[in-house]
């Protein structure tokens, strides 16, 4: 058993692809129960048979459309146009366009290629200084996961939902649930980035007829906020739903009306976003495997009475919680930490008192932070790659990002209103 | 061009034919309802069509090395001691697929016995069948790999 379980760590350190491993785990763990390992593909054959699953691939899509049309330049152009007159409004131009980039794409690494390749330039054209645009950049990577329809909040709720918890956890309770907590986060480093601006350069002031230019030069992309969050936030319909008219729609706008991604591009992107699709749904079949094997075992129920026997107080269960999501988040780069993650803790969490929508949204807070959590998270590299300073400097350059956000996420943490209070169970 | 590029050709050809017909078919079936209609076996058919997307995608991930994995220590350990650390992953995703080939096999031929149809007339079997096949090739893939190693191709 030992044995096992040190081979299997040894191998995920070595870059095993996170599906083999889980699936490894379900495969020994059903033998060990004395199942057939057919029923192993039963569950990953339930890719197939859940509606909400349907929303991944078209929202993916939708995201890999827009990111390739000149939507993101039209969305910089935009919040500049609109926020461009205040102190730090640069930053916190970079900062909602980031987030709203992560939301639809999913991918946060994405987020700091492309949207840094042109945010970080314009912030030290700007004046800022070099240290704090490097950190801001790397830390935009870690917004925006908490606002609908990113995927990590899918996933989560994919994954909740198999647990059958009391209270359940439905997808539109998700979607409302992360809205403040996501603007918090975005506040706090907006009022960091107006008290750290350049205070010598004359700013851009405000002109109606620029920002009406820019309001009209992103018209077919205004529509957007609406289909996506009028359609899910009402709960009037299904996600899968929401995502097909999403999907539709920017497929018309960049393909058929604006024709900014050519035809005989399309291959190629829908390519990439499908193998960033299937990527993470055979790791979410491995992971119903898994789960099912754990409930079977009654491993989370054991690991319950486990940890009450050792951890009598729920705000030191809390701060073990942060700490542990936390350095998950940075090892194991969000959605493996999801899939295999919330089967063995949502259960303690809901032992402990706390609800599972608003665990779902302390968890996904903390796994955006792990991103660029020193030593290892992804992001940290993505941004030393990217922007070509040693790691060390993006370490200490994101360090007052990465505090900020951290207090920012023990509010989330420890104040369960903030994330429930536009539910009707809050 | 060689017999390889032109599998990969044909990969990349019917992963972007289905994503892009999901779209427009997810996107027909809302329309339908909003005016009262809506093709029954349409929603069966979507969500078979995510699993295949799943599968394909999971495959061309598989040519290109770009499941998610911890990468780090990883280029550190290829630098230190070679091809062998990666020949090792390699050999345990082998093995990890031909068991999941196997096993899904099993369920497709318990499925082609039980019949049940899935949608419209494609029968249950034929839907599930997508997952021996592509975790056989995926074996294949992370096999071939040892000896070729996997690499990204450049955006045209």
């Amino acid at each position: 058993m030992l044995w096992i379980a040190l081979a299997l760590v040894l191998l995920a350190a070595l870059g095993a692809p996170f599906f083999a491993l889980i699936a490894a785990i379900a495969l020994l763990g059903f033998h060990a129960q004395g199942y057939e390992p057919a029923l192993v593909a039963v569950e990953i054959y339930r890719l197939a048979e859940m509606p909400v699953l349907v929303a991944i691939p078209l929202f993916t899509l939708a995201g890999y459309l827009l990111s390739e049309s000149q939507a993101p330049r039209r969305l910089v152009r935009l919040t500049e146009a609109w926020f461009g007159w205040m102190p730090g409004g640069l930053a916190i131009v970079a900062l909602v366009a980031s987030a709203l980039f992560t939301a639809l794409t999913g991918a946060s690494g994405v987020t700091i290629v492309a949207l840094g390749a042109v945010l970080f330039p314009a912030l030290l054209h700007g004046r800022y200084r070099e240290n704090f645009s490097l950190g801001l950049i790397t830390a935009s990577g870690s917004l925006g996961m908490l606002f609908a329809p990113a995927l990590p909040l899918i996933i989560y709720g994919v994954v909740a939902q198999q647990l059958n918890t009391t209270p359940g956890v439905r997808m539109e309770e998700l979607f409302l649930a992360g809205i403040l907590p996501g603007l918090l986060m975005l506040l706090v480093l907006a009022v960091y980035s107006i008290w750290q601006a350049p205070r010598d350069v004359e700013r851009a002031s405000f002109r109606w007829s620029e920002a009406l230019a820019a309001l009209k030069e992103a018209r077919w992309e205004l529509p957007l906020p609406i289909l996506v969050l009028g359609g899910i936030y009402s709960g009037r319909i299904a996600p899968s739903e929401a995502a097909a008219v999403t999907a539709l729609y920017v497929f018309l706008v960049t393909v058929v009306i604006r024709r900014e991604v050519a035809f005989s591009r399309l291959p190629q992107v829908v390519r990439e976003a499908m193998m960033l699709v299937g990527g993470l749904l055979v790791i979410l079949g491995a992971a119903f495997a898994l789960t099912n094997y754990l409930i079977d075992a009654e491993i989370p129920t054991r690991l319950f009475e486990w940890v009450q026997a050792h951890v009598h107080s729920r705000a030191v269960f809390m701060l073990a919680l942060v700490v542990f999501l936390l350095l998950f988040g940075m090892l194991l780069e969000g959605y493996p930490a999801i899939v295999v993650l919330t089967p063995l803790i949502l259960p303690i969490a809901i032992g402990y008192g706390m609800d599972p929508v608003h665990f779902g949204i302390l968890f996904i807070a903390l796994l955006q932070i792990g991103l660029f959590m020193a030593p290892l998270g992804m992001n940290l590299f993505i941004a030393s790659y990217r922007f070509r300073k040693p790691v060390t400097v993006v370490i200490r350059d994101s360090l007052p990002f990465f505090v900020l956000l951290l207090l920012t996420a023990l509010v989330i943490t420890f104040v369960p209103q903030l994330s429930l209070a536009l539910l009707d169970r809050g | 061009m060689s017999l390889r590029q032109r599998l990969h050709r044909i990969e990349d050809l019917v992963l972007a034919v289905m994503g892009i017909g999901l779209l427009l078919l997810a996107g027909l079936q809302v329309c339908l309802r909003a005016f009262g209609g809506g093709v029954e076996w349409f929603d069966p058919l979507l969500r078979t069509m995510t699993l295949w997307l799943a599968m394909l995608g999971a495959l061309v991930a598989t040519r290109e090395g770009r499941h998610l994995h911890i990468d780090l220590l990883a280029r550190r350990l290829a630098e230190r001691f070679g091809a062998w650390p990666g020949r090792l992953v390699l050999l345990f995703s082998t093995a990890v697929c031909v068991v999941l080939a196997q096993a899904s096999y099993e369920l497709v031929k318990l499925e082609y016995e039980g019949g049940a149809a899935a949608f419209a007339a494609v029968p249950n079997w034929l839907a599930m069948a997508i997952l021996p096949l592509a975790f056989a090739w995926m074996a294949l893939r992370f096999a071939l790999q040892m000896i070729w190693p996997a690499t990204a191709e450049p955006h045209a």
